[in-house]
């Protein structure tokens, strides 16, 4: 009997010995993860995807991902490389990784409220996604024409107030705006910064700084949303428990995939009217 | 059954009265005593002593019988009667060295084994206390975490938790009256004194033993000393942190009083460091407690005491440039007085009055001029507990009756309108109290051959909540060298902690703040459990197994990472969830010369479920190994203790994925923003934890045998400086040139590092 009890001792300690075993530390960065950033943007014909190594040093190759957009009724592959900066400007390309951006023609341009998949290869194995793009946010004011007075209201800020519409399918709403800047040597186009980043989707009015300079002649300002599944990314550092899904499965493949839809444009305007 | 009992009862002859020490006259619990007929050793019955030494031993034999009593530490005692006498005996054990089965007990102490004594609990003594390496001082609380039924959730805090459940749902009794947040420094050490503990008792389960607390998760029951009686006693100790004294003697022929107290020094210590430029900053934090009590013996099993309790914490801090000013409080005050009698000549009455208070009083200030710049905290609070309990413990023949009533009220009023230490403490006012008017009976018979049964149930009423039925029942196996037992029982409790055992600010700080549950349903604990033990010898194993459910907790929801979680607060937030613990537990004990050893190995799983979401909490372990060895040698006690636990839960890193802006014009990312994602929420390990404590100390057994002593300690915690880690963290180290990787960096909070105490204690 008191081998046995001994016996039963035994198995018990040898059954959590692996516990005791050195385990792998659950906070190494895995070097082999990729990272996939994916947002349709509705309107448009074609796509980009944005693979990278995110724990590696940006002097090492790309990950070799292939991947298959699936529209309603058709297949696209991501089949071009593309200018980091041109083809995925957008998303994540200041993070120093080696990243590679993949073009996918597409035989029809992006639709509001339709479904889109992926279907992908990755080193670790093949990852898939899903989304459907949100419908475009509507600006009720201003109407088509602002005019921003000619003097800063304060520093390089102007303001513009703003009403909006947001539909439930957005849940990030961003203001962005291309305006022509110039002097007596010419003018130019170029992005200029919209303040604050992220609009609160759940208001519907609110006050837009737009960051210019003496140069600002015009512009164009527009609102553009983002599903919920990128929404939930960028929170994802935050939630420790049940975690939505950001649109990408698939073993050591990690990001989002997700559509954006623009409203209509807003005509800015400087100087007092005429 | 209870009839059955009785009419059997009117036939026997039932032999009660008191053990005690011979030379203090205190108390002696656990002790063996037995009648047995003088002609025939064989015709015998049995009894033990219970924790104020009264012992009843029903069905007696007729005719010349002889007593006959033994406890470890004591030479055997016995006397020759004519008839079994009816009057209360009194029975005055002399401390002794003996052999037992070679175990070895000194003169003056029983060798601690804490699972000897008590099937249903872990007890442990003074002896066992002091056979293991101080941290800091002799501690009650990290003693019993030798349990493998308890497990401390870091080595900041010395609360034990039981079975996989939380601190809230294991009262800490002291003379019968709860005490809230018995600790300083955080939870590092009890603010129970050493010097005044008889015995600590951790029951792990809410069944069987455990009935009259009526808790979730067991209680931890510490009974105190009765001073002295034979002659006025001093002792103490002086550490690296306090100082403690204890004074002991008689009042008259028939009582005795014993009062203790402990002060730290921290503060002082801390101000003339810094002043003389070793230390960059003064730690302005002070504790004391103080403890007496008064022991009236009324005669035979009749006794009368009177237990007060205090204890003051406190950090007054002010800034260099007069410019803060940060005033916290807190600390708490208990009475109990508890009657013995005995009804008829079978029956023990006990009755217990209590009150027990915890304040706390904070207030930190941004400007000393008033009205202050800004307030950094404010807020304050009580919590009251005022208990009536009266039972009835009746030894008929074959069996026992224990019946008992409560009268409870817990009264939670917590008021913190600002403060900027969200991590600790979130604003939160809550006032509300709660009575429990509870009844309870057992019943503890034998079935015939070798087994026997205990049940019991136990009825509560809260008034404008709800009215809760707690049965237990147990079917148990005697056999020559060993026993087994299979038992499930049912427990209730409505009072709910505010803490967030998910935030890292719980790993190192132990106080709570209670409230009573306001609404239903009433939390409930529903448990299983078998057990077997078996002696050789000086060689004890127990063996447990046991799977309980806790439902109707209360909860916060599971969102954030364990760094930013708030430790106490937000009662709004908290869910209706549930818990879950299964695990299998070894205890065992063992002695040789002046060799002895107590080990506990446990493995476990822990749940909770909030919202439909079910993790392992983050202070569970999965498996966890305690050895503590005590080694005699000459006037000298060498300890060890050695732990070896599977790392605490963390959540995996996934990857740290980069998001883009996704629009046009001016990133807010200059650098792009990386998202950490994790996997599983707790689903990763942490490192294992491997830790070994020594200790040496002088032997101090001359302090119950009534001699001068000095006894000073050394103990060296994490010997190797095992790099133990308390939680683990990501963080993201971003470049500033395009060609650097961004460096994820870990992080990990240790646990305790190598450290050295001493201190001398002294008797006279």
């Amino acid at each position: 009997m008191r081998k046995r009890g001994l016996s039963v001792v035994a198995a018990a300690l040898a059954a959590g010995g692996c516990d005791y075993v050195a385990a792998p530390d659950p906070l190494e960065p895995d070097p082999d993860v990729v990272s996939v950033a994916i947002v349709l943007a509705a309107g448009e014909s074609e796509a980009f995807l944005l693979a990278g190594h995110p724990h590696r040093p940006p002097t090492h190759p790309p990950p070799e991902v292939s991947a298959t957009l699936l529209g309603p009724g058709w297949e696209a592959a991501f089949s071009d490389t593309t200018d980091l900066e041109e083809g995925c400007g957008g998303g994540p390309t200041e993070w120093p990784m080696p990243m590679v951006c993949l073009r996918a023609p597409l035989p029809e341009p992006i639709r509001e409220r339709a479904a889109y998949r992926l279907d992908g290869r990755a080193p670790k194995g093949p990852f898939t996604g899903s989304t459907v793009v949100p419908s475009a946010p509507g600006i009720l004011f201003p109407a088509d024409t602002f005019r921003l007075s000619a003097t800063r209201n304060t520093g390089n800020w102007s303001w513009m107030p703003i009403r909006y519409h947001t539909p439930d399918d957005v849940g990030t709403l961003r203001g962005e705006m291309l305006a022509v800047v110039g002097d007596s040597t010419g003018t130019e186009t170029e992005w200029i910064r919209v303040w604050p980043p992220d609009l609160d989707v759940t208001a519907t009015a609110d006050t837009l700084y737009i960051d210019r300079d003496e140069r600002l002649q015009r512009g164009w300002l527009r609102l553009v949303g983002i599903g919920w599944q990128y929404t939930g990314f960028l929170e994802a550092s935050e939630k420790h428990g049940r975690r939505p899904s950001f649109g990408i499965e698939g073993e050591g493949v990690h990001g989002y995939f997700d559509g954006s839809a623009k409203s209509r444009t807003v005509h800015v305007i400087v100087g007092d009217e005429p | 059954m209870m009839l059955t009992l009785l009419a059997l009862a009117a036939q026997q002859t039932t032999v009660t009265g008191v053990v005690r020490d011979s030379i203090g006259l205190e108390p002696v619990a656990f002790a063996e005593v037995r009648v047995s007929s003088a002609g025939t050793a064989t015709l015998a019955e049995t009894g033990f002593s219970d924790r104020f030494g009264a012992f009843a031993v029903p069905n007696a034999p007729t005719g010349p019988v002889r007593v006959e009593a033994s406890a470890l530490g004591y030479a055997p005692w016995s006397r020759d009667y004519d008839e079994p006498p009816g009057e209360p005996l009194r029975i005055l054990l002399q401390p002794s060295a003996i052999e037992l089965d070679s175990l070895r007990v000194e003169p003056g102490g029983r060798r601690g084994d804490p699972i000897s004594v008590s099937r249903d609990a872990f007890v442990v003594d003074p002896v066992q206390i002091r056979s293991l390496p101080a941290v800091l001082e002799t501690d009650v609380l990290r003693a019993i975490a030798m349990s493998p039924s308890a497990s401390a959730p870091s080595d900041f805090v010395s609360v034990p938790f039981v079975r996989g459940g939380t601190s809230e749902g294991t009262p800490l009794l002291l003379d019968g009256v709860r005490l809230f947040n018995p600790f300083h420094l955080g939870g590092f050490m009890s603010a129970v004194n050493a010097e005044a503990v008889d015995h600590a008792t951790l029951l792990p389960s809410s069944g069987p033993g455990a009935e009259h607390v009526g808790s979730l998760s067991g209680a931890i029951e510490i009974v105190t000393r009765d001073g002295a009686r034979d002659r006025h006693r001093v002792a103490g100790a002086v550490g690296l942190a306090s100082s403690r004294l204890s004074v002991e003697g008689p009042i008259g022929g028939s009582a005795s009083y014993l009062v203790d107290g402990r002060r730290t020094y921290i503060d002082l210590l801390t101000r003339g460091l810094h002043r003389v430029g070793a230390i960059p900053e003064h730690f302005p934090y002070r504790f004391h407690d103080l403890h007496a009590k008064v022991t009236k013996d009324l005669g035979g099993v009749r006794r009368l005491s009177v237990t007060g309790y205090l204890n003051s914490e406190g950090i007054q801090y002010e800034d260099s440039a007069g410019n803060s000013r940060v005033l916290f409080d807190w600390g708490n005050a208990a009475v109990a007085a508890h009657y013995r009698d005995r009804v008829g000549s079978r029956a023990f009455l006990d009755a217990t009055v209590g009150h027990s208070r915890f304040v706390n009083d904070f207030l930190g200030l941004e400007d000393l001029n008033w009205p202050p710049v800004d307030t950094l905290i404010a807020g304050g609070g009580h919590m009251t507990e005022d208990r009536a309990d009266v039972r009835v413990t009746w030894h008929a023949a074959h069996g026992a009756v224990a019946a008992g009533i409560q009268a409870i009220r817990f009264e939670g009023d917590h008021d913190y309108g600002w403060s900027e230490f969200a991590e600790i403490l979130a604003p939160l006012t809550l006032r509300a109290a709660q009575w429990r008017i509870g009844g309870f009976i057992n019943v503890a018979r034998p079935l015939g051959g070798a087994w026997s049964t205990r049940a019991g149930v136990r009825a509560d009423r809260f008034p404008g909540l709800a009215n809760t039925l707690s049965p237990f029942a147990e079917l148990s196996y005697d056999g020559s060298w060993w026993s087994a037992r299979i038992s499930a029982a049912r427990s209730h409790q409505a009072i709910a902690s505010l803490r967030n055992e998910e935030s890292i600010g719980a790993s190192f700080l132990a106080y709570d703040l209670m409230a009573p549950v306001e609404r239903g349903p009433v939390p409930r604990n529903t448990e299983m459990s078998a057990g077997w033990e078996g002696a050789w010898g000086a060689s004890r194993l127990r063996l447990d197994a046991y799977a309980r459910r806790m439902e109707h907790l209360r909860l916060p929801p599971v969102v954030g990472d364990p760094l930013k979680e708030t430790t106490l607060g937000e009662p709004a937030l908290r869910m209706l969830g549930s818990g879950a613990a299964r695990g299998v537990e070894a205890s065992w004990s063992w002695a040789r010369g002046s060799l002895s050893t107590v080990g506990a190995y446990r493995w476990s799983r822990a749940t909770r479920t909030v919202d439909d979401f079910t993790f392992v909490p983050r202070f569970h372990r999965a498996h966890e190994v305690e050895l503590g060895l005590a080694l005699e040698t000459g006037s000298s006690t060498w300890s060890a203790r050695f732990s070896l636990r599977s790392g605490q839960p963390v959540t995996p890193l996934l990857a740290v994925i980069p998001a883009g802006r996704h629009v046009s014009g001016g990133s807010n990312y200059p650098r792009g923003r990386g998202i950490v994602l994790g996997g599983d929420y707790n689903a990763g390990r942490l490192p294992r934890y491997l830790r070994l404590d020594l200790g040496w100390r002088r032997r101090g057994d001359a302090a119950r045998s009534g001699e001068r002593f000095f006894a000073p300690f050394v103990s060296v915690n994490n010997l190797f400086s095992a790099p133990n880690v308390l939680v683990g963290n990501v963080r993201i180290n971003t470049l500033d040139t395009r060609d650097g990787a961004v460096r994820v960096e870990r992080e990990y909070l240790p646990q305790m590092p190598m450290l050295m105490f001493f201190g001398l204690e002294f008797g006279f």
